[in-house]
């Protein structure tokens, strides 16, 4: 059974991705819970608290773009139930909070946030984003061609 | 790293021993350490191996790392961080660099920061 994690320090945040196959259990350390939000590109899963019934859905049809901030700092429990890849976005500094969304259309930054392209090869004032590309917004107008990119805004409090 | 131990006391009655731990790549003879007190109702007494693994997992680990983290550096030894995404060899060449690995395979992802 394959479970890669992957990590990466940004500027004010950090980022995470996880790929693995169907049926992994990946338990995570409260000292390394800091997810605020989970990004799911392909494949699905669930998490939750140990012990705990409730869990929340993670799938990249109708749970793409999950808040997991009430996991922040808790044991957490994952299970894929499908081959998966995800990524996590995460906060640097301890109780900073962070808003996200996943953007569709074209809309007006600010300089307390930065777009991550996630998946595909959306267009953004103009250029061409790859997998991964990111960068800190203005204030300003930016026009999206979303067309297979999975884009995700995210603003510091 | 091979930690030893030297159980040097046992007091049964209290069921409680007095240990002395280093790694056994020590310059200095283990008698030489001090002992720690370790009450036997937080080991594994039901075989040699589960007392090993939990003597030297609940304490030899983090005592020896201490011990290490305490021995000065030579000053030849001083090392450097890096941490640029960007590679260069060249800049590298003569320069004593702090090694990093990852404890619990977690591996770098490639991330480009564009302007937009």
């Amino acid at each position: 059974m394959k479970y890669t994690r992957f990590f990466k320090k940004c500027e004010d945040f950090s980022i995470c991705s996880e790929l693995g196959d169907s049926d992994c259990i990946v338990a995570e350390h409260t000292n390394e819970r800091r997810t605020l939000y989970q990004i799911v590109v392909y494949g699905s899963g669930k998490v939750a608290r140990p012990f705990e019934s409730e869990f929340k859905v993670l799938d990249s049809s109708d749970n793409n773009f999950v808040d997991l901030k009430e996991y922040l700092y808790d044991h957490t429990i994952f299970h894929s139930t499908e081959p998966f890849h995800m990524y996590g976005f995460n906060t640097s500094e301890k109780y900073v909070d962070w808003d996200g969304r996943l953007v569709t259309e074209s809309f007006t930054g600010d300089d307390k946030s930065w777009l991550i392209c996630f998946d595909g090869s959306p267009v953004v004032n103009g250029k061409v984003l790859h997998k991964l590309d990111y960068a800190k917004l203005e204030q300003k107008l930016y026009n999206v061609e979303i067309n297979d990119g999975l884009i995700g805004v995210f603003t510091k409090k | 790293m091979k930690i030893i131990f030297k159980i040097v006391a046992y007091y049964p009655e209290e069921n409680r021993i007095e240990v002395k731990f280093c790694d056994e790549k020590s310059n200095v003879p283990i008698d030489n350490y001090c002992e720690y007190s370790i009450d036997c109702d937080n080991l594994e007494m039901s075989s040699s191996d589960f007392f090993l693994d939990s003597l030297v997992r609940k304490y030899g680990l983090r005592i020896v790392e201490s011990q290490i983290n305490e021995r000065p550096t030579n000053l030849y030894n001083a090392s450097k961080s890096i941490s640029s995404d960007e590679l260069n060899l060249e800049d590298l060449v003569g320069k004593v660099i702090e090694g990093k690995y990852f404890s619990r395979p977690r591996y770098p992802i490639k991330m480009r920061r564009i302007e937009l």
